[in-house]
């Protein structure tokens, strides 16, 4: 049971994953399934974004591994080692630094290189965006062969008549290179513009579904919205930090008895903004 | 013309090669003798011109609802043409759609023509609201502004005479007629060119039927769009069609202006249909 | 080797249960606290599947069924039949946990603060020994006994969810029944109260829960719960004594707890909008379990958004009829019962309709 094989999975199956991301960034936002491995952390906690990673990953390259924003949270932490363990590649949590970022549920507040050098790995659970309207696979596959989105159009435009807006707060769908409608990870509303035109190349990697897809780097992303309605994101208007004074980031809301506090939910953000603001 | 049907057949089984010959009116049967498969459709021609009213006419079995499915695609011809509404291929030789690409066919169903069935479960989506069941066809006709969606919804709402405050009520709080006419104002919401309805009154109380076929009637002289419309009951097809074709063994036996079948009935199946109402 | 002995039947059924004795049932010089405390999440299934609290009979259970999950917790169910109620403990509150392990997925604090406990979720599933900070399993470590006594600072831990309750975020089902229903005494006729669908699922079969929460959480029904609170730990039981009528503390059982948050609709109260929760707990640890009541809990009573169309997990007539391993496993394994006077039958019929088909 010695590893010796660089970066836990075997070649052959590297190749076959590189294979499924080239088809995945020839088809931006369409969905290519792959014969997911068993990985040694259980199914659901990120083995999709895992299997990339180690598909991807070089000697050279440098990992960050966030959860929630957070590079210290719990899962963070136990992939980012495991991941480490394995290749010996060198970790950090400085976003400019690093050249592979693996994420769940946020995409990190610093901009990303304008070399198109980094890459971003989102960790998904439902890599499909039918999912919410059609549950068979089968349906799915025939509705994005005809474009035909129409259903998530009635559910935007039930929610608009009944709520005012959409009831999606997160994995809001997003039509990808005016073609695909794709579902962007549970990522907050507020990350979704952020996706547009963004220098770095974003890979999905669903393992419990088996599937991969991507977004190339300056790529439209556009949620899906009506042409009279304004894509709302979470506001923060008036908030800053309590530890570091940010404004106009994602911040977490914890709640206390002595009401609601905010603090950046990118920590690493938070981190070298505080450093900033004692400097100066 | 809008509509031209040409030979179109539909077997049900894996054929023998000689179903369609040995098949049909003349024969008296619908099952092939060499094969026992199944000719629901044999050899239909016909044509909808704008603005006309078609109806079929024909028993239980005779195949006539399997017709509108092959024109509306909901199921696969096995052989035969139809072309639609001077729709070419990119040689500008009329297109055949049954071998048309598949977005192609969606915006026929999505747009251009429209069904409207016996069982509402089949026409409307009961997860969505009455509004969502319209705005699923306006949205599918290409519109994405809101307010254009929800006035369009509460404007069809409002002209099959319900109350606009029910728009965001679901499909199974509405009676068995509220729910044919919201089938209608779905299925004219992407103003259609081609209207099918399957037996869209069978199965309900005779007020609420002359109330749906009056309503159908006044849409169709109100906004004009052509019809085919499938029923067992010739009160229906006198009261609301042009043309009469009548169906036995999947084959077309009698074609003709309505009042004349009624009339003067040629084929002895319709000697006998016409004198069983009459 | 004859299947079905028209005769000489009780022969054969001797010797096959004495060649089971002899060949699978091993496990006899296991002792009780071996199985309780190593084998500690099995002896819960059984306890919890097997609706009785007894770590002596789990143990006894598992010795004798070769550790089949299912059949011991069958051995406990019949065992539960041959015992006299001798009354009804005080309701257990899952907030008086005396917690082991609290953490909620919603916030990223909460009060009484995120307890990570022992877990293995964040063990790396690899039988190499060196990885990351996975410890080293060693036979000398296991010699030292179980899980400490850890106390959380107060007596009671509020839910994770109890500050969006506070703050009237949450629909709270009204509750129509005066006391629970005991499907132990009788089963109800639908609709179901909510107590007996509960109950039904707490004494469920985790892979059967597990399988039906699936499907809701896959798309055939409501998209991804958020955890508000899952806990596990240590539950005191109160008694009314029969002649102080004072309550006296008989025992602790640990016990698992899971309150799951989904997407907010029309409160049946009042028609203003808050988030569905649900609610889900099994004696024992086995959070697995908990976790997937807690969305079936949720499945039924709120219907949620998806628009999919088929649901299951929403069926309170699926859910009630379906998670019970004794009664499933039961019934898959009555199949291997001879079935000849039937299955002659079945092929009787066949011949009559080929006779009239092929004709």
């Amino acid at each position: 049971m010695n590893s010796t094989t660089f970066a836990f999975i075997d070649e052959d199956a590297k190749k076959e994953i590189r294979r499924s991301l080239l088809k995945a960034v020839a088809l931006p936002g369409y969905i290519v399934p792959f014969a997911s491995r068993e990985m040694p952390v259980a199914r659901g906690w990120g083995t999709g974004g895992l299997q990339i990673t180690l598909s991807i990953i070089l000697e050279r390259d440098v990992l960050k591994v966030i959860d929630q924003g957070c590079d210290a949270s719990v899962n963070a932490v136990n992939i980012r080692d495991f991941i480490t363990e394995v290749t010996g590649v060198k970790e950090t949590v400085n976003t400019s630094e690093a050249s592979i970022i693996q994420t769940r549920h946020r995409i990190p507040e610093h901009e990303f290189a304008k070399d198109e050098k980094q890459i971003l790995v989102f960790q998904v659970p439902t890599p499909e965006v039918l999912t919410t309207v059609e549950p068979d696979t089968a349906k799915q596959k025939q509705m994005h062969a005809n474009s035909d989105y129409a259903k998530l159009w009635v559910l935007l435009y039930e929610d608009t008549s009944q709520y005012g807006d959409s009831r999606i707060s997160n994995r809001y769908p997003v039509l990808i290179n005016d073609h695909y409608v794709m579902d962007p990870s549970p990522i907050p509303k507020y990350d979704i513009p952020r996706m547009d035109n963004s220098p770095v190349l974003q890979l999905f990697g669903a393992g419990r579904e088996k599937r991969i897809y991507a977004i190339p780097p300056y790529t439209s992303v556009k949620p899906l919205k009506f042409d009279d309605r304004e894509f709302k994101v979470e506001s923060f208007s008036g908030i800053s930090c309590e530890r570091c004074g940010a404004q106009n980031v994602f911040f977490d809301e914890v709640r206390r008895e002595t009401g609601n506090h905010y603090f950046c939910s990118d920590t690493e953000y938070c981190d070298q903004h505080l450093e900033k603001s004692n400097a100066s | 013309m809008l509509l031209e049907v040409q030979d179109l057949s539909k077997i049900y089984g894996n054929s023998c090669g000689s179903c369609l010959a040995l098949t049909g009116e003349e024969h008296g049967r619908a099952i092939c003798p060499e094969c026992a498969s199944v000719v629901a459709i044999n050899s239909i021609s016909l044509t909808a011109r704008k603005n006309e009213i078609l109806g079929i006419v024909g028993e239980s079995g005779s195949g006539k609802s399997t017709l509108l499915q092959l024109i509306y695609q909901d199921i696969t011809a096995s052989c035969g043409k139809i072309f639609f509404n001077g729709l070419t291929d990119d040689r500008n030789q009329p297109l055949n759609i049954l071998k048309a690409m598949p977005a192609t066919v969606s915006h026929l169903r999505n747009k251009e023509m429209s069904m409207i069935y016996q069982n509402p479960h089949l026409g409307l989506n009961f997860l969505f609201s009455a509004g969502g069941n319209i705005a699923q066809r306006i949205i599918g006709a290409g519109e994405r502004n809101y307010e254009k969606i929800r006035k369009g919804a509460l404007g069809f709402i409002d002209r099959i005479d319900m109350e606009t405050s029910r728009i965001d009520d679901y499909p199974e709080n509405f009676s068995g007629g509220q729910q044919q006419r919201i089938q209608i104002a779905k299925a004219l919401s992407s103003s259609p060119k081609l209207l099918l309805l399957d037996e869209p009154t069978t199965g309900l109380d005779v007020s609420v039927q002359a109330k749906i076929l009056d309503l159908i009637k006044e849409l169709q002289q109100e906004i004009g769009f052509s019809m085919i419309i499938v029923s067992h009951d010739l009160g229906v097809i006198n009261h609301l069609t042009d043309i009469t074709v009548v169906m036995k063994h999947g084959t077309l036996v009698e074609y003709g202006l309505t009042d004349q079948i009624l009339e003067d009935p040629q084929h002895p199946y319709t000697q006998l249909l016409v004198s069983s109402i009459l | 080797m004859s299947y079905v002995a028209i005769k000489g039947g009780a022969d054969s059924i001797r010797a096959s249960k004495r060649f089971f004795r002899d060949s699978i049932c091993l496990a006899k010089g296991i002792g009780d606290d071996e199985l309780q405390k190593g084998l500690i999440f099995s002896c819960d299934r059984i306890m919890s599947e097997g609706a009785l609290y007894s770590e002596k009979l789990a143990a006894e259970a598992m010795r004798r069924t070769g550790g089949d999950l299912f059949e011991a917790a069958f051995y406990l169910r019949a065992h539960r039949s041959t015992c006299r109620r001798i009354g009804e403990a005080e309701p257990l509150n899952s907030s008086s946990m005396r917690v082991l392990r609290r953490i909620s997925s919603a916030f990223k604090d909460i009060e009484g603060g995120q307890i990570l406990g022992p877990s293995c979720d964040y063990v790396i599933r690899l039988f190499r020994v060196k990885i990351g900070d996975t410890p080293e399993f060693s036979a000398a470590r296991s010699g030292k006994s179980g899980l400490p006594p850890i106390l959380t600072g107060n007596d009671s831990t509020p839910s994770g969810v109890e500050c969006l309750r506070r703050r009237d975020q949450i629909i709270v089902l009204e509750n129509k029944e005066e006391k629970p229903f005991d499907v132990s005494r009788s089963f109800p006729l639908p609709p179901y109260p909510r107590s007996a669908l509960m109950q039904v699922m707490s004494r469920g079969e985790t892979g059967a829960m597990l399988a039906f929460s699936y499907t809701s959480m896959r798309g055939y029904g409501d998209v991804h719960p958020t955890i508000g609170d899952l806990r596990i730990g240590y539950l005191s039981v109160e008694f009314i004594h029969p002649f102080t009528g004072n309550k006296v503390k008989i025992g602790e059982i640990r016990a698992t707890a899971c309150e799951s948050i989904g997407s907010f609709n029309s409160d049946p109260k009042d028609g203003k909008l808050r988030l569905a929760t649900g609610f889900g707990f099994c004696i024992g640890f086995n959070e697995t379990k908990a976790i997937a009541m807690s969305i079936l809990d949720m499945a039924m009573h709120h219907k949620g958004y998806s628009i999919g169309g088929i649901d299951i997990a929403t069926n309170p007539e699926i859910i009630m009829h379906h998670v019970d391993g004794i009664e499933s496993s039961g019934f898959a394994n009555h199949f291997k019962l001879p079935h000849y006077v039937t299955f002659q039958a079945d092929l009787q019929v066949l011949e009559k309709a080929k006779e009239q088909t092929d004709e």
